[in-house]
């Protein structure tokens, strides 16, 4: 029974994987409707299912780059499961190497920010390695920031 | 040999029979109507609601739409984004990726 409805989260996952690249920015209205699920995802203790939806949010994205992924993302890492966290830290650093600086905007530095100060205090090491990543890259593109 | 004629109709057979409709291909959607017709079918069975004896049928009907989507539907950019989107059949598509129904189904049992 359960491998039968782990088929059908699967098939779910792979039309949203096969509908993201070809949406591109159009992608933004489904944002709040599909990212909270996967997210969830995140937290299954299943790897297959873990891993279905890591690859799920790594193409949307590489293809979306969109601030509202960001917003999701950062719910996040707020979430009581560890991979739930690392998730979601992992997709945010994808966000910030992949995507031009300028499509974050002021909003999104600043959802960034808040990201970052959650992730630099998780009780996972992963997160908190993440978030050095990502604080190095930040450094890099925002340093009158930094100071501040 | 009998003269070319060059007038004449060719009709090239393939093995069917006379008046057999071509159905096209799973997957194109040349017509906003078609994407449409597509998008009624996956709501259709993603309204059975989920049980046991329904995810089958669902899933089928999703890998369709997936090849509707690589066939060309979302081309129609406005209609498949509301289609697939919160007030089409995103919830459902959003519950068959979560595991939330089925959940409710096992505390139940």
């Amino acid at each position: 029974m359960l491998s039968d409805r782990g088929r059908l989260s699967g098939v779910a996952t792979e039309l949203l994987q096969t509908l993201a690249p070809r949406l591109g920015q159009a992608f933004q209205p489904l944002v709040p409707v599909f990212l909270d699920p996967l997210v969830k995802l995140l937290a299954r203790p299943n790897k297959v299912f873990l891993k279905r939806a890591d690859k799920c949010l790594s193409t949307i994205i590489s293809h979306c780059q969109l601030v509202s992924i960001v917003v999701e993302l950062r719910k996040g890492l707020s979430d009581d499961s560890a991979t739930c966290r690392r998730g979601s830290a992992t997709g945010i650093e994808r966000a910030m190497l992949e995507w031009p600086f300028e499509i974050l905007g002021e909003k999104g530095v600043e959802k960034l920010e808040d990201a970052l100060r959650k992730m630099a205090t998780d009780k996972d090491a992963e997160v908190r390695q993440t978030s050095k990543r990502i604080w190095g890259k930040y450094n890099e593109l925002w340093p009158e920031r930094v100071e501040e | 040999m009998p003269p070319v004629d060059k007038d004449a109709k060719i009709s090239v057979s393939d093995g069917r029979p006379r008046g057999t409709k071509i159905v096209a291909h799973i997957g194109q959607c040349p017509t906003p109507q078609s994407l449409q017709a597509e998008l009624d079918s996956l709501a259709g069975f993603l309204d059975l609601g989920e049980r046991e004896e329904t995810w089958e049928k669902m899933e089928k009907s999703v890998i369709r739409f997936t090849a509707v989507t690589r066939g060309g539907g979302y081309k129609h950019v406005s209609m498949y984004v509301d289609g697939v989107g919160r007030k089409g059949v995103g919830p459902q598509l959003a519950a068959c990726v979560s595991f939330i129904l089925l959940r409710e189904v096992i505390l139940i049992g």
